[in-house]
């Protein structure tokens, strides 16, 4: 393995991504490259900084409860129909449709039109090619 | 693949039962007592992907009221906090979203740091959000996705709705940038 071919790789080894056989093709170059070993551990480093800060919490500010409170007084409050539909659709208030029931609503609707559209152009017509006896 | 950290979180008490049905039927009084049980969470989730206190608290305060419209819909499959987090997790990404707020830098956080996290007291957990603060805003939200949160690059694409070749490239450079950020500071050689 060549430097151009680690820095590629270099990330796929990070995230546990890459095969046994090219791990250790990776590891053969990092035992003589020094560059290519100062720039996975600068990178897993930096890595590790991350997700050390995990561990830390932030301070909410004072009287955040109080005022997610006022934001929902300050809402209506939903009906009782509306909280019974929102169990019966997992949670969804009416009015607020999840993204991908959204894109599926599109394509259904879409493909409606086309049906319908096409059975205008070339469907049965009342009266059209039938014979009386 | 490395497993997802969202099962970690399962660590905070889960609210009682009652107080989830009693919220979920409108009294506002078991619903704060798991807003109060829950704030830091989602404070601290939405200041390290928005990077500043005023942001973080208006996506909070919408990451409650979605859960209050939601709640009659938690049917127990996880645990509520792990289901609570995605749910924070999208209105906070959705919030981003809508307002589009890039790049100004962090204030100082007054973190409560964990004994165990030596590496990042006060002055470190500062350094690296001014350091994430400053990196290309399609980086940095799929870097903490990924790196601070433990998020599979397929979550990540799920959650951003944004294609999974193009979230593992912003991670990988987020990285690379945060590095070399962090190394500029001084960061990387004293914490590291």
């Amino acid at each position: 393995m060549d430097c151009v071919t680690c820095r590629e790789v270099i990330q796929r080894y990070i995230d546990g991504e890459l095969d046994d056989g090219r791990v250790v093709e990776f590891q053969r170059h990092l035992s003589f490259c020094g560059d290519c070993a100062a720039e996975l551990q600068g990178i897993a480093a930096a890595r590790a900084v991350l997700r050390a800060a995990r561990e830390v919490t932030v301070d909410v500010p004072a009287g955040f409860a109080d005022r997610v409170t006022a934001a929902l007084e300050a809402q209506p409050e939903p009906s009782a129909l509306e909280r019974a539909l929102a169990t019966a659709t997992g949670g969804v208030l009416p009015g607020r449709v999840p993204r991908r029931i959204r894109h599926y609503g599109y394509y259904v609707l879409a493909f409606a039109a086309v049906v319908i559209g096409l059975q205008r152009k070339y469907g049965h017509k009342p009266g059209e090619g039938e014979v009386k006896v | 693949m490395t497993p997802s950290n969202l099962p970690d979180h399962t660590d905070l008490p889960e609210p009682s039962p009652h107080d989830i049905a009693a919220a979920a039927a409108g009294d506002r009084e078991a619903f704060r007592r798991i807003v109060e049980r829950y704030q830091g969470m989602v404070y601290t989730m939405a200041y390290n992907l928005l990077g500043n206190h005023v942001d973080a608290e208006d996506a909070s305060q919408e990451a409650f009221l979605r859960l209050h419209q939601k709640l009659g819909g938690f049917r127990g499959s996880s645990t509520f906090t792990t289901w609570f987090f995605r749910l924070a997790l999208n209105a906070i990404i959705d919030y981003q979203r809508r307002f589009r707020k890039y790049g100004a830098l962090p204030d100082v956080p007054e973190p409560v740091a964990d004994p165990v996290a030596e590496v990042l007291r006060r002055d470190g957990y500062a350094r690296v959000m001014r350091a994430l603060a400053d990196l290309p805003p399609d980086y940095r939200l799929p870097l903490v996705l990924r790196d601070l949160y433990g998020l599979r690059y397929g979550e990540i694409s799920d959650a951003l709705d944004r294609p999974l070749g193009t979230v593992k490239a912003c991670v990988h450079r987020g990285r690379t940038s945060l590095r070399l950020r962090l190394q500029a500071g001084g960061g990387l050689d004293e914490e590291a």
